[in-house]
């Protein structure tokens, strides 16, 4: 790294996007004229940045009516000359709005601009570059400015409800806990189906268990909650194949770029954020409660043909038990603290971040907490060359709740009490089923994750000629996680003498990346921007896991493994994959009507047949900026509207390394005692596997009237993948149950609509933000087989509870459809789909919906009045169906465990019209459509209230900034979801699983308050 | 400035030449590096052995559970308990369960999976050059594993696949294969058997464990008695008896259950259990056990099948033991002594009557955890004892050899030698109890209700008498039918092989 960095000479200029800042925004144009030589008068003028008084380099200024064009110079000035005055001066800088100023005459003028409020000529951020958003081809969204400050965990939580195509789920409400994002529906069955994510240049795929060394039991954490919120800039969500398209085989299921913070040029400014806010589980779960339960058991043991355990007398004491709900929940603190230096000169930026976030869990004893650093610094070595660098690094540490925590929380008997009389911990609740004590659980073992992770990414840019630059970088995602897991020898799940786990996974992954950009404007009305480049990208993984039990004592925790007495066989795995690519774009605009660009990207990657390893993803976009038409002009109702269209091939990659080879697996036995080791083929070589391929087109319309005070987003997308990634079911008799292969079909196809609007401006403004997505999903084809049927993984039971079936999406629900209640037994009747009189699992089952919601929406108001500001941000989702294990368990009504309160309405002699089952002593849900929710729901995601000190006020205390707020997230969510949360998929990533809630953390809901100072 | 490009040329290209395409794993090994050592050899035939006990896909292994839910559940010995919550596996106890059931497909499965780890073993293994006694033992041990394998299947599904080579090699077409008549397998089962005897013969001697001359020659009797074919039955037993391998019963019933006894001289062939090692453990004590005794993780899962006889409203197998009978108190555990206050658990249910569990996987030294060390009895002494009694019974009548070898078993108990002078009839009827008494848990049941039904099953005998639908209905398991006589071929199988039919009743 060092060396290379020694071998580039100059820089060519600051890139604008540098320069593009929320807030107000004020050009000071100082313009001179000097006495005229001849006919010629030349203006000059300097153009500053209001809040750092630091010049704005790179400002094109045009004379209105001249072809001529000049750009301020790293000073900021610049020197137009003109024939005669008054002149109209075009002042124009990406990221500000256009000016136009009349020069009457040779005096110094002001002229104060405010941000650009017209996304249209903003910069966007796009694969390998940026682009001037009216330049920009392909369907992009970005986060909005007022969504970017949401107190969340991980920036990926931002994307949720703030742009359009894009759903994103979390696994649960653990602290730190993963979500998965489906952009524009999952394109895979099988493979991954996340976007890739470019942090500052470098791709990663978030994958749930990059960062689990897979001894903690219980919600992953997610690998961005790596990334500190506040240090985002921005966050874009490429979706259509044709901004894609650059990313290859890393395409298909959309590309997330987040970009952070950067120093500015000016005075050094010191900015501390935080927040401090208390969480509280959203919602309990009505359960029976002792004397209740104690009813239940009877009925149930009567209905075996039992004894009663209680007598009427002993039931009548029994009361109400314990609420082993609220022994667990607590109100629980989160606060995040960050500060951040800026500082820069004319060669030099530098931002310097550091933040604290810790978040307690609403469930005792878990939490989640975080330590960033962050450095980026970008230097101009002289002025072809600049260098920069950006680093985070960051600890994060959570104590998470086993998987096994809510579920037990709410299957303990409300009979049992948490502590016996002697004040110990009671041990488990025996009434047929046993169930550990979760309090004790929780309170005693060990379950924690932490992980360390740096990402680093260098670069070296060389301006060769004017236009043309040269760009290396070099970087380095570094991730380190370890994982405890202690269960003492007191907790009722423990071996005798305790277990303990330890497990340690690192990965390192680097990446190059080389590429030439040559921008040049032609004539007048030709613009070009090629972009060629190749590269590499490299990921090694180890990792283990090494377990024991029976200590001495548990003292040791997970900390002396080899003094346990019986030793657990340890486990260990390396992989590797590589990327290796070319890549060229061509973007060419005419008169800035026309735009064009063709994308083309060759990924080799390791992971594929010996056969197949390279693929190639062309795509191409063409986009028709109709406002700046003559006919258009004259209609002054619109201010922008542009129409897109692009089609293009990406692919997908996201599978495991090693997956086309014939492996042998080891097979331990044991004789006598002894181990043993057995080798045998546990998979099918495939030499020919290869790449998904998603075809997508993609159709839109940008839209601007009434001076952009209303602007519409609106694309209309069609996808089609094809050679799935897929596990194809093999005959079992071949010893194997899947064969890897390219086979079937997916379609998505959707709209997807964003409308911003002024409603009021002036004193009091009012913005409304609303985001509106459907996407149909659809299995055209799986190869051979017309079906193939989905267990949940997380199930004890194995029945399947869902289908794979051509014609359907996938997450349909399979299952018996319930009919009523039998009103003379009290049983659970089931639907004779097929009429033959009997209930069979082969011709009685059928889809009963699916995860899939209809629609996404949410709208976000935003209302300023003078110093005050209110976001008030509703999110929903419609349509989409979840099943509920937590119910199907709580409602078996066998007295063996505890029980929801809606069995007080169970079928008895005396009440007999009911849709709630008998007491039965029957342990096994039988998987039906009596526990498929509908999930839709509409939330009060966010709400905020804050107040912005005027600078008069505060310049007294030398401020140069200061707001404070009040924020209150989740705090109203309308749904019929009976279980704790709507926002909920128990199985995390998995695409084909998805839509389970077996016991979820639940969600909270949280308020607090918080403030921005800057120095 | 040149210098520059130059030098940059060269970082990347020097770093192109860091990354491959290629990939070299180094935590598995691909079959062409394998199958070269007589130590790849070994390896290869120890896998064959890993489906009795271990799966890679978190399911219920053959021997280490799977028999006790997905075979010993659908007998008159044995039903559900309450920590047994899949409804796939209440369904199968309730003889409900449909041809999708899930422990129908696994015991398929699992079955396979050992059959290829022997096709591989038997395809490999002559082309390595190593020690040729090493070679014929361990061509020995993957015929007999083999064998063992299709005879459970041909027993339980009828015509079964009849796969010879390695599947994981075929392209996906080939995998598609219709079912081989019974007959042929049968006749498979037999040459493999005969082969690895003859084998074994040859070859150099494994550890303690591993299948044997005794154990094919054991199983080959087996298998020629659900033939049929008394008299190579007896002949086979008769060697296996009177041999030089060294069997004999242990003197003490319970030393046969003990692990401190595994691999003792009663033991033909176990699968192999080490609990707390291998990644599973042992699954099935803690079914054993009844649950909330503190300091044992009982789940309830097991439990024995109550029924009405006369007056007796839970009557059980339990009852069906003379109280002399030692084994009474070693197959059964009727309380528990708690580990963590030295107290007493009875297994009573509500009612005060006593619900004993079966005891035969406990493991002294580890029963607080369930992770016994007890290996799973697949072929014992005791057995081929009773084969002998009941193939010479079937070939000669209640010789007085039949009485010899039945008798050993009924002395060992601590009972009285069985009444002289039965007919042959109610000899055969003495046999099947007495396997029931000996053997109950050890998923025998099933296989001799329908062996013992005959006619129905098999097409010849003459002693057809629907044992099976009537020892089941007296149980209330009253869902039984004449298709129960076969296990249906699993539905996810014929979705995935489109040439295997059904059995009948279960299309």
């Amino acid at each position: 790294m060092t060396k290379l960095l020694l071998f580039f000479g100059n820089y060519k200029k600051f890139p604008a996007h540098a320069v593009r800042k929320t807030g107000l925004v004020f050009l000071f144009a100082v313009i001179t004229t000097l006495s005229a030589f001849a006919q010629q008068i030349e203006i000059k003028g300097k153009v500053f940045e209001e809040g750092t008084k630091s010049a704005v380099i790179g400002a094109v200024i045009k004379v209105k009516g001249l072809k001529a064009a000049t750009t301020s110079d790293a000073s900021g000035s610049f020197a137009v000359k003109v024939k005669t005055l008054p002149a109209t001066l075009i002042v124009s800088s990406v990221g500000f709005k256009n000016q136009e100023i009349d020069v009457y005459e040779a005096e110094p003028t002001s002229i104060y601009l405010t941000e650009d409020q017209n996304r249209l000529s903003s910069v966007v951020v796009v694969g390998y570059g940026t682009q001037k958003r009216s330049d920009f081809t392909g369907s992009l969204s970005s986060i909005p400015t007022e969504l970017k400050g949401l107190p969340v965990t991980s920036p990926d939580r931002l994307i949720q409800g703030a742009v359009s195509g894009a759903q994103v789920t979390q696994s649960s409400g653990q602290p730190g806990s993963g979500v998965s994002i489906r952009v524009r529906g999952g394109t895979s069955i099988t493979a991954g189906n996340e976007p890739l994510y470019v942090i500052d240049g470098f791709p990663v795929y978030n994958g749930d268990g990059s960062v689990d060394a897979g001894v903690t039991s219980g919600s992953s954490i997610n690998p961005l909650s790596s990334i500190n919120p506040d240090d985002i800039e921005s966050i874009d969500v490429l979706k259509d194949a044709s901004s894609t398209a650059i990313y290859g085989s890393r395409g298909a299921n959309g590309v997330i770029l987040i970009t952070t913070k950067s120093g500015k040029k000016g005075n050094s400014t010191i900015t501390y954020d935080g927040y401090y806010g208390i969480q509280r589980v959203g919602k309990k779960i009505a359960m029976l409660n002792a004397k209740q339960w104690g009813e239940l058991k009877n009925d149930a043991l009567k209905d075996a043909g039992k004894t009663p355990l209680y007598t009427q007398s002993q039931l009548d004491s029994l009361g109400t038990g314990t609420d082993w709900q609220a022994a667990a929940f607590r109100d629980a603190p989160v606060q995040s603290h960050t500060v951040s230096i800026t500082s820069g000169t004319d060669k030099t930026r530098i931002l310097l971040s550091g933040n604290y976030f810790q978040q307690d869990g609403v469930i005792i004893n878990t939490g989640f907490d975080r330590y960033t650093g962050k450095l980026n610094l970008d230097h101009e070595l002289n002025k072809k060359f600049r260098i920069g660098v950006y680093l985070n690094g960051s600890v994060t540490h959570a104590d998470v709740a086993p998987s096994s925590t809510v579920p037990n929380i709410l299957a303990m008997v409300p009979v049992v009490s948490v502590r016996d009389a002697s004040g110990k911990y009671t041990s488990n609740s025996s009434y047929g089923s046993t169930v550990a004590n979760p309090i004790a659980t929780l309170t005693e073992a060990i379950n924690e994750t932490n992980t360390t992770r740096f990402l680093l990414n260098g670069f070296g840019e060389y301006k060769i000629i004017e236009g043309l630059t040269a760009k290396v970088s070099l970087g380095t995602d570094i991730i380190n996680n370890k994982q405890n897991k202690y269960t003492p020898s007191t907790l009722y799940e423990s071996s005798p003498g305790g277990n303990a786990s330890i497990g340690s996974l690192s990965s390192l992954n680097w990446l190059n990346e080389n590429t030439l950009n040559y921008k040049k404007i032609v004539g007048d009305k030709h613009s070009v921007d090629i972009l060629v480049g190749n590269t590499q990208q490299h990921s090694r993984t180890e990792a283990y896991i090494a377990s024991a039990s029976n200590f001495v004592s548990d003292a040791f925790t997970y900390n002396n493994i080899g003094s346990g007495t019986v030793l657990v066989a340890p486990s260990s795995f390396s992989s590797e994959w590589t990327l290796q690519s070319y890549l060229a774009r061509l973007n060419y605009g005419f008169d800035e009507r026309y735009l064009l660009t063709l994308t083309a990207r060759a990924d080799g990657s390791s992971r594929f047949g010996k056969n197949n390893k390279w693929g190639t993803f062309p795509s191409a976009a063409f986009a028709w900026n109709a406002s700046n038409e003559k006919f258009l002009k004259s209609i002054k109702q619109i201010s922008s509207l542009k129409v897109r269209l692009s089609a293009g091939l990406t692919g997908n990659q996201e599978i495991d390394p090693y997956r086309s080879l014939s492996r042998l697996s080891n097979y331990q036995y044991s004789f006598a005692n002894t181990l043993v080791n057995g080798f045998a083929t546990s998979s099918f070589a495939n030499d020919n596997l290869t790449w998904e391929k998603t075809a997508q087109y993609d159709l839109g319309l940008d839209l601007g009237v009434f001076a952009d005070r209303i602007q519409l987003t609106a694309d209309a997308y069609y996808k089609k993948t094809s050679d799935l990634l897929l596990e194809v079911p093999v005959p079992y008799s071949s010893s194997l149950s899947s064969a890897f292969q390219n086979c079937g079909v997916v379609q998505n196809k959707g709209i997807e609509v964003g409308l911003k609007t002024l409603n009021l401006t002036g004193k009091f403004e009012w913005t409304t933000n609303f985001v509106f997505s459907a996407n149909r999903n659809k299995v055209l084809s799986l190869g051979g087989a017309n079906y193939f049927f989905v267990t949940d993984p997380a199930s004890t039971t194995t029945l399947p509870t869902q289908i794979i079936k051509v014609g359907h999406p996938v997450g349909s629900f399979y299952m018996y459809q319930t009919d009523g209640v039998d009103v003379a037994t009290g049983n659970q009747k089931y639907k004779d789909l097929n009429l033959d009189g009997k209930i069979t699992q082969d011709a009685d089952r059928t889809i009963v919906g699916s995860t899939q919601p209809a629609f996404l929406a949410s709208i976000t108001n935003t209302f300023r009045y003078k110093n005050f500001d209110l976001s008030v941000f509703l999110n929903s989702s419609y349509g989409n169906k979840i099943f509920n294990w937590t119910r199907a368990n709580l409602e078996l009504g066998t007295g063996y465990t505890g029980a929801v309160a809606t069995l007080l309405n169970r079928w008895t002699a005396t009440n007999t019209n009911t849709d709630m089952h008998k007491a039965i002593e029957n342990p096994a849900v039988t998987i039906s459509d009596r526990f498929v929710e509908d999930g839709s729901y509409l939330r009060l995601k966010n709400i905020s209230l804050g107040y912005t000190f005027s600078k008069k006020l505060i310049s007294k205390i030398k401020l140069k900034a200061a707001r404070v707020y009040v924020s209150g997230s989740n705090l109203f969510t309308w749904t019929n979801y009976s279980g704790y949360d709507p926002e909920v998929s128990t199985n995390g990533q998995n695409s084909i699983s998805s839509g389970m809630d077996r016991g979820a953390y639940p969600t909270a809901k949280t308020v607090l308050g918080g403030v921005s100072i800057t120095f | 400035m040149n210098k520059i490009y130059i030098l940059l040329a060269l970082a990347i290209s020097g770093l192109s030449a860091c990354t491959t395409l290629e990939e070299t794993p180094e935590s598995f090994i691909s079959p062409d590096q394998f199958y070269k050592t007589s130590n790849d050899a070994v390896s290869a035939v120890n896998a064959i052995y890993y489906p009795l006990v271990d799966n890679k896909v978190g399911a219920q292994p053959i021997y280490n559970r799977l028999f006790d839910t997905g075979l010993d559940f659908m007998t008159d010995d044995l039903d559900a308990g309450p920590g047994s919550p899949n409804a796939e596996v209440r369904a199968l106890a309730k003889l409900t369960h449909a041809s999708t059931n899930l422990r129908i497909q696994q015991i398929w499965t699992e079955h396979y999976e050992g059959i290829n780890k022997a096709n591989i073993a038997l395809e490999r293994i002559p082309g390595i050059t190593m020690d040729e006694k090493l070679k014929n033992r361990l061509l020995g041990e993957s015929r007999f594993l083999r064998a063992f394998y299709y005879f459970n299947l041909v027993r339980l599904y009828g015509d079964v696949p009849l796969l010879l080579t390695d599947q994981t090699k075929l392209s996906i077409a080939q995998l598609q294969v219709p079912r081989t008549p019974q007959t042929q397998v049968y006749a498979q089962i037999i040459a493999d058997l005969v082969e690895a005897a003859n084998l074994f013969k040859n070859g150099s001697t494994g550890e303690a464990g591993r299948a044997t001359e005794g154990a094919a020659k054991s199983l080959l009797s087996k298998v020629y008695l659900t033939q049929r074919d008394w008299s190579n039955s007896v002949k086979l037993a008769e060697e296996v008896i009177n041999g030089s391998y060294g069997y004999a019963l242990f003197d003490d019933y319970s030393q046969v259950f003990l692990p401190a006894y595994k691999n003792g001289k009663e033991h033909i062939f176990s699968a192999q259990i080490k609990g707390s090692t291998i990644s599973t453990g042992h699954l099935v004590t803690s079914s054993d056990i009844r649950s909330g005794v503190p300091g044992l993780k009982g789940s309830y899962g097991n439990q024995l099948a109550f029924y009405t006889v006369g007056t007796d409203k839970y009557f059980s197998l339990y009852k069906l033991y003379n109280n002399k009978d030692k084994r009474k108190r070693v197959s059964f555990v009727t309380y528990y002594v708690s580990p963590t206050n030295g107290k007493k658990y009875f297994t009573l249910n509500a009612t005060g009557d006593s619900v004993p569990f079966i005891n035969k996987n406990w493991d002294p030294n580890y029963a607080a955890t369930g992770q016994s060390d007890a290996n799973a009895n697949i072929l014992r002494f005791a057995e081929v004892l009773l084969i002998h009694a009941e193939a010479e019974n079937e070939l000669n009548g209640p010789t007085a050899k039949a009485y010899t070898s039945i008798n050993k078993i009924r002395k060992r108990a601590g009972i009285a030698d069985l009444t002289p002078g039965l007919t042959k009839d109610q000899f055969r009827d003495s046999v099947y109890l007495e396997r029931r008494l000996e053997l109950v848990a050890e998923y025998h049941r099933y296989f001799d209700l329908i062996r013992e039904t005959g006619t129905e099953v098999t097409g010849v005998g003459p002693e057809g008498k629907g044992i099976l639908i009537k020892a089941l209905q007296a149980v209330g398991k009253t869902n039984v039918t004449a298709k129960h006589y076969l296990y249906a071929i699993p539905q996810g199988e014929i979705d995935r092989n489109p040439k295997l039919t059904q059995n009948p009743g279960w299309e």
